[in-house]
């Protein structure tokens, strides 16, 4: 790809001297119909289909001017890329759509803009129109070391002993390259017109010295009949002169507009029939950065109002290159389409689906710390599709790390063994308790009334139910009739009572009483047989008779 | 003799951390050889029961450590400020006279009363005060041999209350809010004329093996009185039915009048003339 341009180019008397300081475009593209191909830069505004783009970045070539194409036709030596679709720069309308699209379509849909009809070949017409392609990317000019060093003097010397018929002047490999005017307008340069609406020019670059004297001796030019392409006066014999892509320079006149130093290595840009040093050119046309401020050579992503370099234009949350994945706008922020429908999600209170992202509307499957819909994922035991009641099983238990968690549907997880908590019907994976006939999760093993956990501490079951102490006692009995405190040590029952051993008493002469001690019942009190002695009589003889009728009853119920 | 034994049980008590002094049927009439013994205030029992005292001195408010008093089988027509006995915990006035006895209208009273027994007092619905229904740590109220004919809803304020004992009063009803008394485990309603029971007493904890409920000898409507002859428990079960519900609504808009009053008048006199009385003389 990397060959040096022959040019044969008889230039006739007639054809010089020339009324311009600079031959008209078209001519010096006929004149110079050999190119060498790479590197190539990209006319602007001009958009090509993604997948070229791709093709072509991964070649590292970015992109053919448009007059180069249509040279190509007729050349046919030269390996020259396939066909870009390059819109005419003429058509501006791109830009134009751009603006009358709302930026919150754009967020919405997704969809940037519509590639212009009138190219057969866009994007849209190939199907790719669900490509949120947002950004626009142009490209900015930087000249490349390669064709500094496609033209090393030695090199045109001997082409020219090669070729001495054929060949004027020295060869010339010519580097034709189009500029691209830059997006921004131009600095330092009020009386140039905005580049974007103009045609690029090329900025040529190889330009071989050679004497005056020389030329004469080749016979083929009147020493007449030439000029300096810049100042215009004609050139002393033996003074050196310039030839740039045929046009000819004193040394002092090919220059840089605006420092007029001379060009480093012989590098200059051309933008409107003025050339340019690298370093000027960039001040004055090159677009700057939104992010890092530099200058944006090659590539440039044109989003949210401002250029960028590609590897600087990023997703706000994940910091994701966005050129070529596409953005939205949110709130002012450049997102991905992943973080975007995260934001989204979350603003909605729902999760985000990590394999499909997008919204999940029912309850969320949780696996391995991420949310999915549970319907992407299988029983690892059965192979159904699992629903939100799907359990993650630890299969290492113990161990902090999910990757290993499985998932498995409700029925095959009762299979497995794990112990289910009695009280919440949860697995349990951490400390099991193993009481009343059931496993439960520690802080799930409560009191039956109070609810608090025992943690360890001593319970008392009953009836199938737990309790702590204090309220097994208060609800079973065994708080003291007198004291009301829970009993410790030996308990007297009795009358539907409890009593610590010192408090058994008497109720009515607080006497105390043993285990053998006769006593008698008054409203289920304990009453001392002397105590009783003392009673009314008439009251002794209505006790008697409840006695009488409720052990009467007592033996209809039950005859034994 | 008596009065020997009483300074000698007062000087042994003097010193002791928690004193309970216990001089029940010692045929005492009034306190007034115990003057010394109001100054103990490490005396935290006091039982008194089987004597014949007719007065309680107002000094025992200096006791104020009392937790238990009992005046048991007493002739007490009225008592002092017990209510300053901040400590008192358990009462006893049974068998005493205290046909007036009313607990006055006011804040705190008997903070830590548990057990209050004002059995065979003949005791009248005038009892029942406002400040009676205060005393909202009371866990066993005995008051039984009265001569009540009406239980006040407000009983539902002593929600503390585990053992309610109305044995032989003249109690016409049972307020339907006693089925807010969630903790009560023994209801004593023998000898009243009651003919229905509130259907709330259905949903009651009385049918668990460690709650009593006595129902005997009262002029119960006939369906009642059936299920009562097989047992309590079904007297529950068929006071939780609708059947009863419909019939308890009848009941009471029929606004049947209650039996008449029992003879009870000579309540006094029997007791004159029972075993106590002359083992106190």
């Amino acid at each position: 790809m990397s060959g040096i341009g022959h040019l044969s180019l008889n230039i006739s008397p007639e054809d010089k001297p020339r009324d311009e300081s600079y031959p008209p475009e078209q001519d010096r593209f006929k004149a110079n119909n050999q190119w060498p191909v790479a590197p190539r830069e990209l006319t602007s505004p001009a958009i090509v289909r993604l997948a070229d783009r791709r093709a072509l970045l991964q070649e590292g070539i970015y992109d053919v001017p448009k007059s180069l194409l249509e040279e190509k036709e007729q050349e046919s030596d030269y390996d020259i890329p396939r066909p870009l679709n390059i819109i005419p720069k003429e058509e501006p309308q791109v830009r134009l759509r751009r603006n009358k699209t709302p930026p919150n379509q754009l967020n919405m849909g997704g969809h940037f803009e519509d590639w212009p009809l009138s190219e057969p070949t866009t994007s849209i017409d190939r199907g790719e129109s669900e490509l949120h392609y947002l950004v626009e990317n142009t490209l900015y000019a930087k000249p490349s070391v390669k064709a500094r060093k496609a033209t090393p003097p030695e090199k045109t010397a001997k082409i020219t002993s090669d070729t001495p018929t054929k060949t004027l002047y020295a060869n010339l490999s010519v580097k034709a390259r189009k500029v691209i005017p830059p997006e921004l307008p131009p600095r330092n340069t009020p009386s140039s017109p905005d580049p974007r609406c103009l045609t690029p020019l090329e900025a040529s670059q190889g330009q071989t010295y050679f004497n005056a004297l020389d030329v004469q001796e080749s016979r083929m030019i009147n020493m007449e009949s030439i000029s300096c392409a810049r100042c215009e006066n004609g050139f002393e014999p033996r003074a050196k002169i310039v030839n740039s892509n045929g046009d000819l320079f004193h040394p002092q006149c090919f220059v840089c507009a605006q420092c007029f130093r001379s060009f480093p290595d012989g590098v200059f840009y051309e933008f409107e029939a003025r050339k340019y040093c690298e370093h000027c050119f960039h001040v004055l046309y090159a677009p700057c950065c939104g992010k890092c401020g530099e200058f944006i050579i090659g590539r440039v992503i044109k989003a949210m109002g401002a250029t960028w370099h590609p590897q600087c234009f990023t997703c706000e949350m994940c910091s994701k290159e966005l050129a070529d994945l596409g953005f939205t706008k949110n709130q002012g922020r450049a997102l991905c389409h992943d973080c975007n429908a995260k934001v989204k999600a979350q603003g909605a209170g729902k999760h985000m689906c990590q394999k499909c992202h997008s919204v999940i509307d029912g309850d969320p499957l949780r696996f391995r710390g991420e949310v999915y819909h549970p319907y992407h994922f299988n029983c690892a035991g059965c192979s159904t599709e699992l629903t939100s009641t799907a359990r993650e099983v630890r299969t290492r238990p113990g161990y902090t790390a999910n990757e290993l968690n499985e998932l498995y549907c409700l029925r095959c997880h009762d299979k497995m063994g794990i112990p289910i908590c009695g009280a919440c019907r949860r697995p349990i994976e951490e400390r099991v308790v193993t009481a009343l006939g059931k496993h439960w999760h520690v802080e799930h093993f409560v009191c039956a009334k109070c609810e608090k956990p025992f943690l360890g501490n001593r319970h008392y079951e009953r009836k199938g139910l737990a309790y702590c102490e204090t309220h097994y006692h208060q609800l079973f009995g065994n708080l003291c009739y007198v004291c009301n405190l829970v009993i410790q040590g030996d308990v007297f029952t009795a009358l539907n009572k409890a009593w610590c051993v010192n408090h058994f008493a008497c109720s009515s002469c607080d006497q105390k009483m043993t285990v053998k001690t006769k006593f008698y019942e008054v409203d289920l009190k304990p009453v001392c047989k002397k105590c009783y002695d003392k009673y009314p009589r008439e009251l002794r003889l209505r006790l008697k008779k409840y006695h009488e009728n409720e052990a009467a009853r007592d033996q209809i119920i039950s005859p034994k | 003799m008596t009065t020997k034994i009483i300074r000698k049980t007062l000087e042994e008590a003097k010193d002791l951390p928690f004193a309970e002094l216990d001089f029940s049927d010692k045929n005492l009439v009034h306190l007034e050889d115990m003057t010394r013994m109001w100054d103990m205030n490490n005396i935290t029992r006091l039982t008194l029961a089987h004597n014949k005292l007719t007065e309680i001195p107002s000094n025992i408010a200096y006791l104020v450590n009392l937790e238990i008093l009992n005046v048991f089988n007493n002739d007490l027509v009225d008592v002092p400020d017990l209510w300053k006995l901040k400590k008192l915990r358990i009462l006893n006035l049974g068998m005493n006279q205290l046909h007036n006895f009313k607990v006055p209208t006011g804040s705190n009273l008997f903070p830590m009363m548990e057990i209050l027994d004002l059995s065979y007092n003949n005791l009248t619905d005038e009892t029942f005060t406002e400040g009676f229904f205060t005393i909202e740590s009371l866990r066993a109220l005995y008051l039984s041999d009265n001569e009540l004919e009406y239980l006040p809803p407000q009983i539902k304020q002593l929600f503390n209350l585990r053992i309610l004992a109305l044995r032989d009063n003249q109690l016409a009803d049972v307020p339907q809010e006693i089925g807010e008394l969630s903790n009560l485990r023994e209801l004593h309603l023998q000898g009243n004329r009651l003919q229905v029971l509130p259907p709330q007493i259905g949903h009651m904890d009385f049918l668990s093996p460690r709650a009593i409920l006595k129902l005997d000898s009262n002029p119960w409507v006939p369906p009642i009185e059936d299920q009562l002859v097989l047992g309590v428990s079904h007297v529950i079960e068929y006071v939780r039915s609708d059947t009863y519900r419909y019939l308890f609504g009848r009941h009471m808009q029929a606004n049947v009048p209650p039996p008449e009053k029992s003879e009870r008048g000579s309540r006094r006199l029997t007791r004159k003339n029972s075993k106590a009385s002359l083992n106190g003389r």
